[in-house]
């Protein structure tokens, strides 16, 4: 694995051009994806996020080879994919597949070198150079120490490196990822996104996540490809989405909404009771979100007849001019949540 | 890696040990120091010679060939179908090439004109129609698998095959010779010690190829371990890997069979026993370690044949099934154990 010579958004990793994905049996076409044109330069992490059932899978297998495509081209490194012979296309790209790998038996560095498989003979024998590109592939996920350990008693989290590591040590100018952040969690998703987000920049690959995490999706990506119901694909930078609206028009729903002032989704629905707050810094912050999760609406008017207000670590509220002092969330909540608020909650669900 | 290489060395001594064991054990006792002076070559009894050379000889060397052919065959047919329980004998592709040997010695005798000479002098035929018939099962299954990937039903199917197979075969016995039906159901209990040096010179040669073949599939069987699509995302062209593993399985299950008739339980209890010993499924290692592990093992099944002593002998298949039968049901209670509910 080589430490890129070129800087970070100099060259077309991939380009896909008027490409159609889907599937094709002997009399119909079902397209999913048509005529999308786009591009992934070197160093740059691409995360493909869409709604369950949009087609994210059928486009990443088409451009991983693994379904043929419908129409258009896929170009990887300056040279087409069409009619590759399929060692050549492993030497262009390399995958870590959401499917469980149960290779029992088989200990971190004998998978990672698969990776290399490439570029060996039959005997699958590495090569000191292979042996070198193993061993880096495994220091570029700190996977150090782990080379004799059993794949099948290793963490989730562990797995998922390893199977990065073999992607890796396949040394291809393009990596895809299906879901790489599914089985595990937060820490190790967080952790999973920085390290492809470094691995892209160190190494000059492209990469290309799918995920449905929007959040670390925001956090780490360079791109986002958002696709939507139609199979539409829109790409930009994260925060342009945003604000261009696309993001709320493909993952809002009648119950959701994107909440372009915060970068949440907030529920929709008819607020019980406005209540204003009063004070700033994190204790207001969190009392807002517990108000909106309990279905309370906020507000500024000084007219409300419900208010709280934050002093030293305090939370005064005042409802109906009834005075009370609260020191937990949980004591306001039970202030709040009364008989007549219950009624119209469930009234609510009926 | 050391422990590999210790490990090889052991398995290569165990071979050697047997080896002698098993041709010194026999109806007629042979003092050790005369074996050796007979297989050099040395001027010896010529009554001991020939039993030494022409009957435990062939047979040891049978052995040795079962062996590993039936382990290798096992492995290719465990990593193919990604399942711990295929076999050649459990998916029924012995019983496949048993129809095919008895379709060909029965036919032969049916008519004569058609297919010349009897069962003793055409070994080729009996070679490519029992290929033909662990062909056909081969493929047969390798389609169903496709279509349902559960191991239980895949057993099932196996044992169907068997059950057909052998029907076919008795129907066939309603008009056949009753002397070739005795061969062949003689056959069908399968031994080790019918092959002769002239039976011996096509077998060698052809196994031998095969189990060169194989020895050249660990980096493809290395990635199928990791699912088809991983394995086709290194490059590795599924389908010819396939046809690959599925045409050597046939290859070498079908003339071993056409010579020793069906040996069941060492093709899926080797590569198990080889896998645990050797700590690892890299085929690189996998490979020779089950067709070492299966050269000892069928030598030890013969030498255990022979134990009762008094020129009683007992069936090969007995024994394999005894040794066998348990490792089966040790992978199906542990696969059923380790299906926990959160996993």
């Amino acid at each position: 694995m080589e430490t890129s010579t070129s800087l970070p958004y100099s060259e077309d990793i991939l380009s896909t051009e008027k490409l159609s994905s889907g599937y094709s049996a002997k009399h119909s076409e079902r397209v999913v994806s048509s005529d999308l044109d786009l591009k992934i330069k070197n160093g740059e992490l691409v995360a493909l996020l869409g709604p369950n059932g949009c087609g994210k899978s059928t486009l990443m297998r088409t451009i991983a080879g693994l379904q043929p495509s419908l129409k258009g081209n896929i170009i990887i490194d300056k040279k087409p994919l069409k009619g590759i012979k399929s060692k050549d296309r492993a030497r262009l790209l390399s995958l870590v597949l959401t499917e469980k790998v149960e290779a029992i038996n088989l200990t971190v560095w004998d998978i990672i070198s698969i990776g290399r498989y490439p570029y060996v003979g039959n005997m699958g024998k590495l090569s000191d150079t292979d042996k070198r590109i193993v061993f880096d592939s495994l220091e570029a996920c700190s996977l150090e120490g782990f080379e004799n350990r059993q794949f099948s008693e290793l963490s989730d989290g562990e797995k998922q490196k390893v199977m990065i590591a073999r992607a890796l040590a396949q040394d291809t100018p393009l990596m895809l990822l299906d879901e790489p952040t599914a089985h595990l969690d937060l820490p190790n998703r967080i952790d999973t996104m920085r390290m492809l987000y470094e691995l892209a920049k160190k190494t000059g690959k492209g990469i290309l996540v799918s995920t449905h995490e929007l959040d670390l999706a925001m956090q780490w990506a360079d791109t986002i490809w958002l696709m939507g119901r139609q199979g539409e694909v829109y790409t930009g930078v994260p925060e342009d989405l945003v604000l261009e609206g696309q993001l709320s028009a493909i993952f809002g729903s009648k119950h959701a909404y994107f909440d372009i002032e915060t970068g949440v989704f907030k529920i929709n629905r008819k607020p019980i009771q406005k209540i204003r707050v009063i004070g700033s810094g994190a204790e207001s912050t969190w009392i807002k979100r517990a108000l909106e999760r309990k279905g309370f609406g906020l507000t500024n008017d000084k007219d409300c007849n419900c208010s709280i207000e934050i002093m030293d670590k305090q939370f005064h509220l005042s409802m109906d001019n009834k005075l009370t002092t609260n020191s937990s969330i949980a004591e306001l909540l039970l202030q709040l949540q009364t008989p007549s608020y219950w009624k119209q909650i469930i009234r609510n669900l009926i | 890696m050391k422990r590999n290489i210790t490990l090889f060395t052991i398995l290569f001594l165990l071979i050697l040990f047997f080896l002698i064991l098993d041709i010194s054990l026999g109806s007629v006792s042979i003092q050790m120091s005369e074996i050796f002076d007979i297989l050099l070559g040395r001027n010896t009894d010529p009554g001991n010679s020939y039993i030494i050379l022409n009957f435990r000889f062939p047979k040891a060397l049978t052995a040795l060939f079962v062996g590993a052919g039936i382990s290798v065959c096992g492995l290719q047919m465990q990593t193919l179908f990604r399942n711990p329980l295929a076999d050649t004998s459990i998916l029924g592709i012995g019983s496949g090439a048993s129809l095919g040997v008895g379709l060909f010695v029965m036919l032969a005798a049916l008519f004569p004109g058609a297919i010349p000479a009897s069962i003793s002098s055409n070994y080729w035929g009996m070679i490519i129609s029992a290929i033909a018939g662990a062909l056909l099962i081969l493929l047969l299954v390798s389609t169903i698998i496709t279509w349902l990937n559960d191991i239980v039903s895949i057993l099932i199917i196996g044992v169907m095959f068997g059950f057909v197979t052998s029907s076919v075969v008795s129907i066939m016995q309603y008009f056949s010779d009753p002397e070739i039906v005795k061969n062949y159901l003689i056959w069908s209990f399968g031994s080790l010690s019918g092959t002769t040096w002239t039976q011996l010179k096509y077998m060698v040669p052809v196994v031998s190829v095969g189990l060169f073949l194989s020895c050249l599939m660990p980096k493809y069987m290395n990635a199928l371990l990791l699912g088809e699509n991983y394995a086709k995302s290194v490059g590795i062209d599924i389908f010819k890997v396939r046809i690959l593993l599925v045409l050597l399985t046939a290859f070498i299950t079908g003339t071993l069979t056409a010579f020793t008739g069906p040996i069941a339980f060492l093709g899926i209890a080797i590569p198990h026993c080889a896998r645990m010993l050797f700590r690892t499924t890299n085929h690189r290692i996998l490979i020779p370690a089950s067709m070492m592990c299966g050269m000892s093992i069928t030598l030890l099944c013969d030498i255990i044949t022979q134990l009762p002593g008094g020129g009683i002998i007992l069936p090969i298949n007995a024994v394999t099934s005894i040794l066998g039968a348990p490792v089966v049901i040790f992978i199906i209670i542990k696969r059923r154990r380790s299906k926990t509910i959160f996993n």
